[in-house]
């Protein structure tokens, strides 16, 4: 099963992309913050990773980037989920090595649709 | 009785009273936690309905929306707060059966009549919550809550206005609220002082989109310059291209430099072509030197070849600013651009020195940062190499001569 990890510091959306992505058929792992995001990573089995740009610690463009650094977690495809939408924001998301990137408040339906085709993408 | 007498029942009676605070304090505290915990242990069975509604698909969310409009009082006051909490993070189908369900329980009405309640708290937080729902039909309230007395409250009353008049709103009156948001939130920069925060107001805008277009073109014409300036600013960023004949007339003519830099901001986003000829004409020196350099970084955004020999001719003028940007936007020009400053940089004391020291850093800085695209370099290396050939020869003359 694909496994999607969930990084987010607000468990309002944390639980809403896991209810959405598990409804779709994917296998979700929730982190709380970009540490744990990292953690969770590296320790291997995940095939996406769905991450709020703004977290306590570690931001999602660092662990972006960190994942992005190390070979194990070069390759792994990485959603931003952010409440910033300008396009600088954008540009710095995508320049952090993001494949896609939402803007919140999201729309469930085409999160998952985007993270289909991210996946499709990459299994390209 | 003695005074000793009088301070030790004084004294004891203070420790009695402060006991009697703390036991309070403390029972207070206990019934909260309990009362708490109540409702959590009564909204956690429910938790799973609240995510099938603001997930908002198909028939299960329709069910798990009637079922939560079902509840008793107490089962809905437990799980009310974290409807309150989903709302305003989700659009879409999920932010529609949201706001009809708190339609249903009457708390979008409640909102509604706390629009206009004694209490500025209770005004704001209305406010606050018809914003997050994006509530189409609340948008000539919240418009009309711009003139409350309450500065906080005419803050959340405009980032309110942006999510109900955004074209995802929901309600009855979603084909009219963008263009009526709009224009409240513009009304809202008139006068001597504007009424909410101008770059709220700007943000909020930005989320209506393209629908303000009708009312930001109306506003470029706004007797107020706060209002033309944030109204530029806004089609800019929204690439709002049929505003580019208004903005080049204010580039040009309006009597406020604020204004004409934004409005020379807003053409270099939308990036017209056309737009290059009265950008071309802000950077004479009579202009003012903040428009000066905000026509001349524009040209480098609209990237149009015709902007070339502008921008070599002020890579040396006596403004600093203005000569940096000429450099920037050059490069920013692409390959005929980068071959230009290639080409200045390597002409030694046949160019204005200022010149060739400015193109030199601007190439050697973008090449050192690895910003310069592919042709740029390309571009670079071709001149290097026609200026080395051209040395070899000369030198070849010499030792023949």
């Amino acid at each position: 099963m694909t496994t999607v990890l969930v990084a987010d510091d607000d468990l309002d959306i944390r639980e809403l992309v896991a209810f959405k992505l598990a409804q779709a058929g994917y296998e979700v792992r929730s982190a709380p913050d970009g540490v744990a995001a990292l953690d969770a990573a590296r320790a291997g089995g995940v095939d996406l990773v769905v991450l709020d740009l703004m977290m306590p610690g570690l931001s999602g463009l660092d662990v972006c980037a960190e994942l992005r650094r190390e070979p194990a977690t070069a390759e792994l495809p990485v959603i931003m989920l952010t409440a910033r939408a300008q396009d600088q924001d954008v540009a710095t998301g995508f320049a952090a090595g993001a494949d896609d990137y939402v803007v919140k408040p999201f729309s469930p339906r085409e999160l998952v649709s985007r993270v289909q085709a991210v996946l499709g993408r990459a299994r390209a | 009785m003695s005074p000793l007498a009088l301070v030790t029942a004084g004294l004891v009676l203070v420790s009695v009273l402060v006991l009697a605070l703390a036991v309070a304090i403390a029972v207070v505290r206990a019934v909260r936690v309990r009362r708490a915990a109540r409702a959590r242990a009564v909204a956690e069975p429910l938790r799973p309905l609240l995510l099938e509604v603001a997930v908002g698909e198909g028939p299960e969310a329709e069910d798990a929306a009637a079922a939560l409009a079902a509840l008793d009082a107490p089962g809905w006051r437990s799980v009310e707060p974290a409807v309150l909490a989903v709302l305003g993070k989700v659009r879409g189908d999920g932010q529609r059966l949201l706001v009809e369900l708190l339609a249903a329980r009457g708390v979008v009405a409640g909102a509604r009549r706390d629009l206009t309640a004694r209490s500025a708290v209770r005004r704001a937080t209305a406010a606050e919550l018809l914003g997050a729902a994006g509530y189409a039909p609340a948008v000539a309230e919240l418009g009309a809550l711009l003139r409350d007395g309450d500065p906080e409250v005419r803050l959340v009353a405009a980032r309110a206005l942006g999510r109900a008049g955004a074209p995802g709103a929901v309600g009855s009156d979603v084909e009219e609220a963008p263009r009526a948001a709009a224009t409240a939130l513009l009304a809202s920069l008139a006068g001597d002082r504007p009424a909410a925060p101008p770059d709220v107001v700007a943000r909020s805008l930005l989320l209506v989109g393209t629908p303000a277009a009708p009312a930001l073109l109306d506003a470029l014409a706004a007797p107020e310059p706060l209002v033309r300036l944030t109204a530029a600013e806004v089609l800019g960023r929204l690439g709002t291209t049929t505003a580019a004949a208004a903005l080049e007339d204010l580039v040009l003519r309006d009597p406020v430099d604020a204004v004409r830099v934004r409005s020379a901001a807003a053409l270099g986003r939308l990036g017209v072509p056309s737009a290059t000829s009265a950008l071309r004409a802000a950077t004479t020196p009579a202009t003012a030197s903040a428009v000066r350099r905000a026509a001349v970084r524009s040209l480098g955004e609209v990237g149009d070849p015709s902007s070339l020999r502008c921008l070599w001719g002020l890579l040396d003028d006596a403004d600093g600013g203005v000569a940096d940007a000429a450099a920037a936007a050059l490069l920013a020009l692409g390959a005929p651009g980068v071959r230009l400053l290639a080409q200045v940089s390597s002409q030694g004391a046949s160019a204005p020195a200022a010149a060739v020291a400015r193109a030199h850093e601007v190439v050697t800085c973008a090449v050192a940062a690895e910003v310069m695209p592919p042709a740029g370099l390309a571009e670079v290396e071709a001149v290097l190499a026609d200026v080395l050939a051209r040395a070899t020869r000369g030198s070849v003359a010499e030792v023949a001569a």
